[in-house]
């Protein structure tokens, strides 16, 4: 087989559990999978961080500092999780999946992200985030949707983001933390009582699935949670 | 997505045991494609569907094919031989190729101890005219037995046994070529390390050097089979990779290139696979070194596990009738096991746990084969396994073939330390399983399970290995799976109300086991007994059929029955008690019981005071109970009887139906019984003494008035027993008859509902007469 990401041919060595199909085939070969790191162990009750890989002076019984910040200034999100940490590898991985347009790549995260969300955000509807009408005529497609997409589940289009402006990648912590009106409610959407999972690829400050959440909430949504690719 | 190749493999193996009289085993082909469906593409089940298809025509195809062109009055043939010619005291065995390509079986009675030699200087593609007689190969005659006619057609498309009277090795003309040379170099070399080496040693080095395991005591070869070790006396693929490893190693030391080595290594694979036996291991493990040669050489990438599958089909095309073969069965699925098992075994980091978990593996993957084919499995057979194969593959295979290579090579003594030293480590080797032997809980017998607990136990197995692989902690229900179904097999047998009567075929001779309901007791009346004449050392053979051991224990295993609770022997003649020793090695007894009476010939104290059992000594009129059935001992009375006269006679009821087990009585006694007990009425009577014109008196049959007869009697005997006179008493009573020599092993079945008889051989009402 030919891995996803690097191209290579490789084989992959077969279990019990590949007799009958009952597990998926891995669409990267071993080398790249190596280098993905999967959240596991504690993590942080709220941001779904791994307290593994961050020091333990920042560290709250199960919340992380940043976490206890955000509480204090009141937070819409009741929760994030997300399947691998963000490293330098799976930040390579994503430039190719999102700025080089290589939507395929998703596909190898299918069965981590399916239980992941099976374990976590079992009765949560989908909200993708949305880009603005520029971005998404850049890049093509709008990851979010991408990677709701791959759970085989309808999702809901309640947002829409009326701004073009810098990405998020390009501003700074503070920056991000500051605005607050990203996006709009598309009217008509039913989120009233519902239990929501916003889905977007990466989970860094939070600042994005926070104002989405919010304007959710605003509309009647009963929870909001966040399901991410990747956790920075 | 990619066609997954073991999914074809599984629907090959399904196509081929699908039969007209197994059409049920399509349903798991069904049951795979529903589980599938939605992993698996359309493509991929049409390619399953036609895989299955075709190997379900082409098997029945592939057999009609190697069909027999012969007629039986055939008597004048010429061919060559095919096989490796087998001298096993007075008989010699080959396989012998006709030139319109057929096989036959060749056997010759070889008449003295000068014969016996010169004819070792037959070999593999000698050309011989040979003049004699086709006979068709024996079939099955006992339940749970080998049928050696369909073991010949399937493992060598051989149809007839010849039986020659004028077989010389002078008369033959040498072949030639160089599988031919090879033949010879192989055979030689065996009786080379016969005649050079230690007789310890000379047995296991030709094990494991040639693959011929001839020269292993069959004694201790069944120690290597109950205590699941057995795989080490076949060369397998651990074998042929240690070789081959050797090799490899030697010519990259000595500054050979990669490349080059692995073309040297292809090079000879094929003649170790010849010069090692060619067993069915072998081809497959030598299939497996080319593949993996190639692979290395050209770089292709493809799974081991592809590999293996693919091989696996490769084989079943050119010979669909492998699937047949139990070494053929054990070599793929432990293999296939093993590369599955991969990621658990490579996970630990110790290689004592991944020895440990290899041997488990290896032995959970064997065990359902290992159980329908031998009814028992060792609990010691891991630990043992774990020592063995490690001591076998690391050390004592490459010293033997060091040794041997020495031997070839170099001249004395560099050799001879080196095969003291391996004489001495196989002595203690075998000390030491001799020791794990005498053990407790050793061997557990399980009895054949049906064909639905054996898909249960290969289940749960499956999902043992699974939730294994998955390294969760969630094993226990997998293994409650397993203990359940292991548990229905052992105490099914107590909740079944139905009681078994069962007739043995053991030839001219009785044999009848008795399996009350609930399994509450069984009884062994009697055991067969071949009779045997001396024999001058020369024409012993290797392993002496037994009776005793042979069919009755083996019945008793098939059937998982654990301890007989009375041994009852008739009477004094040799084929009623012939077989009680080989009977007591096999299986636990817990008493003997034998007819009381105050004129016992010295013989026969002589053969009770040897049997290694309590004996109880009954006389007529005694009474027992075991729940619902009923025994009373007829006979023997008190006067001064001749031996068979003085048969236990035992009258049985259960469920309602009554037998009658007569032993060799005659008229005399038979009228002594009537008028003893009057009002006897039997529904199932035992002919005494085999049908002999002496008993079975009219009047007796008239009193008893008996539905069925039973007569255990040797096919083509030389006392012409039955005699036709009983035969003819029976019929115009309309008594339904049954003999052991027409329609082989019988069993009664009893239900509460009345009884069903079964028997091996098909009982029409023209062959009775």
């Amino acid at each position: 087989m030919k891995c996803l990401y690097c191209k290579s041919i490789f084989v992959t060595s077969i279990g019990w559990r590949d007799l009958f199909g009952l597990d998926h085939e891995p669409l990267l070969c071993e080398d790249c999978r190596g280098e993905l790191v999967f959240i596991e162990g504690e993590i942080c009750r709220q941001c779904g961080r791994a307290f593994s890989l961050f020091p333990e002076k920042y560290r709250q019984n199960d919340l992380c500092s940043d976490c206890v910040e955000w509480n204090q200034k009141g937070r819409s999100i009741s929760k994030n999780r997300s399947l691998l940490q963000y490293n330098s590898f799976l930040q390579e991985f994503m430039a190719q999946f999102k700025y080089r347009g290589d939507a395929e790549l998703i596909k190898a995260f299918k069965s981590g992200l399916q239980t992941l969300f099976n374990k976590e955000f079992r009765d949560s509807i989908l909200v993708p985030i949305p880009l603005s009408k520029e971005r998404h005529f850049e890049r093509g497609f709008n990851q979010s949707v991408l990677i709701a997409g791959l759970l085989d589940i309808p999702m809901l289009d309640a947002l829409a983001r009326p701004l073009h402006e810098e990405k998020q990648s390009k501003k700074s912590r503070l920056d991000r933390l500051g605005n607050r009106t990203l996006f709009s409610f598309k009217t008509g959407s039913e989120v009233h009582g519902k239990s929501i999972a916003l889905v977007d690829d990466i989970y860094t400050t939070g600042a994005t699935v926070e104002a989405a959440g919010k304007i959710l909430l605003d509309h009647g949504a009963r929870k909001v949670s966040s399901f991410t690719v990747a956790r920075g | 997505m990619k066609i997954q190749i073991h999914t074809i493999a599984i629907a090959a193996i399904f196509g081929i045991f699908t039969s007209p009289s197994q059409w049920w085993l399509c349903s798991f082909l069904i049951l795979h494609l529903f589980f599938t469906r939605h992993r698996l593409s359309v493509f991929a089940h049409i390619l399953m569907v036609s895989t299955y298809l075709f190997f379900l025509v082409y098997t029945p195809f592939y057999i009609s094919q190697q069909g027999t062109q012969l007629t039986p009055n055939t008597s004048m043939i010429t061919g060559k031989i095919i096989s490796t010619p087998v001298i096993d005291g007075k008989h010699m065995t080959f396989h012998f190729k006709l030139p319109h390509k057929e096989t036959l079986m060749v056997n010759y009675q070889i008449q003295t101890e000068i014969e016996q030699k010169q004819l070792r200087k037959l070999y593999y593609g000698d050309r011989c005219s040979l003049s004699g007689t086709l006979e068709r190969p024996p079939v099955n005659r006992n339940f749970y037995g080998f049928d050696y006619r369909t073991y010949l057609e399937r493992s060598s498309n051989i149809h007839w046994i010849y039986k020659t009277n004028n077989l010389s090795s002078r008369e033959c003309t040498r072949g030639n070529g160089l599988l031919v040379s090879l033949y010879r170099f192989r055979q030689n070399g065996i009786i080379l390390i016969n005649e050079e080496f230690p007789k310890e040693l000379s047995g296991m080095m030709n094990t494991l050097i040639f693959g011929d395991r001839s020269g292993i005591d069959e004694s201790l070869q069944e120690q290597y089979q109950s205590l699941g070790l057995i795989h080490l006396l076949a060369v397998s693929g651990l074998h042929i990779g240690t070789i081959l490893g050797l090799f490899y190693f030697l010519m990259i030391r000595i500054g050979i290139v990669k490349e080059t080595a692995l073309w040297v290594l292809l090079l000879i694979i094929p003649f170790i696979i010849v010069l090692t036996g060619g067993a069915a291991s072998v081809i497959r493990a030598g299939l497996m070194a080319v593949v993996v040669c190639l692979v290395a050489l050209f770089r292709i990438k493809i799974t081991t596990f592809s590999q293996l599958c693919m091989i696996f089909l490769g084989l079943l095309l050119y010979k669909p009738t492998f699937a047949y073969n139990i070494g053929f069965q054990l070599s793929f699925l432990i293999t296939a096991s093993l590369i599955l098992s991969s990621k658990v075994i490579l996970r630990e980091i110790s290689l004592f746990r991944q020895l440990l978990y290899g041997s488990f593996i290896a032995q959970l993957a064997s065990l359902p084969i290992v159980i329908w084919n031998f009814y028992e499995f060792s609990f010691w057979s891991l630990p043992v396994n774990m020592i063995f194969i490690p001591f076998m593959t690391v050390f004592l295979l490459p010293c033997v073939l060091t040794t041997f290579c020495m031997f070839l090579f170099f001249p004395f003594p560099v050799w001879g330390i080196l095969s003291d030293l391996l004489s001495v480590c196989f002595k203690i080797l075998h000390a030491f399983m001799q020791w794990v032997e005498t053990l407790p809980i050793g061997v557990i017998t399980l009895g054949r399970p049906n064909v639905i607990l054996m898909f249960g136990l290969s289940l749960s197995f499956y999902l043992f290995l699974i939730a294994w692989e998955k390294g969760g902690k969630r094993l226990i229900s997998p293994c409650l799976c397993i203990l359940l179904v292991l548990g229905i097999q052992l105490y099914y047998p107590k909740m079944n109300d139905k009681a078994f009567v069962t007739f043995l075929d053991v030839g001219q001779g009785d044999s009848i086991v008795i399996e009350l309901p609930y399994r509450r007791a069984v009884y062994v009346i009697d055991t067969g007994g071949a009779i045997t004449f001396k024999k001058e050392e020369w024409m012993e053979r290797r392993r002496k059929f037994d009776t005793g051991e042979d069919i009755v224990a083996e019945f008793l295993k098939a059937r998982g029955i654990r301890k007989v609770d009375a041994l009852i022997l008739s009477h004094g003649d040799f084929d009623h008690i012939g077989g009680v020793d080989g009977l007591l090695k096999k299986v636990k007894v817990e008493r003997i019981v034998y007819g009381k009476s105050d004129h016992l010939e010295a013989s026969e104290v002589e053969f009770l005071k040897g049997l290694d059992a309590p004996i109880v000594f009954l006389n007529e009129n005694i009474s027992w109970r075991v729940g619902s059935s009923s025994f009373q001992t007829l006979n023997p009375g008190q006067a001064k009887e001749s031996r068979n006269n003085r048969s236990l006679v035992l009258f049985v009821k259960i469920h309602g139906n009554s037998f009658l087990f007569t032993g060799d009585i005659d008229q005399r006694v038979e009228a002594r019984i009537i008028s003893h007990y009057p009002g006897l009425k039997v529904d199932n009577l035992k002919i005494a003494h085999h049908g002999s014109e002496s008993s079975t008196s009219s009047s007796f049959l008239n009193e008893i008035n008996p539905q069925t007869a039973f007569i255990s009697v040797g096919e083509n005997n030389r006392y012409n027993h039955p005699s036709t006179t009983v035969i003819e008493r029976l019929e115009e009573r309309r008594t339904d008859i049954y003999r052991t020599d027409r329609q082989g092993g019988i069993m009664v079945i009893i239900t509460p509902e009345g009884k069903r008889i079964s028997t091996v051989l098909p009982k029409d009402d023209i062959n009775t007469k």
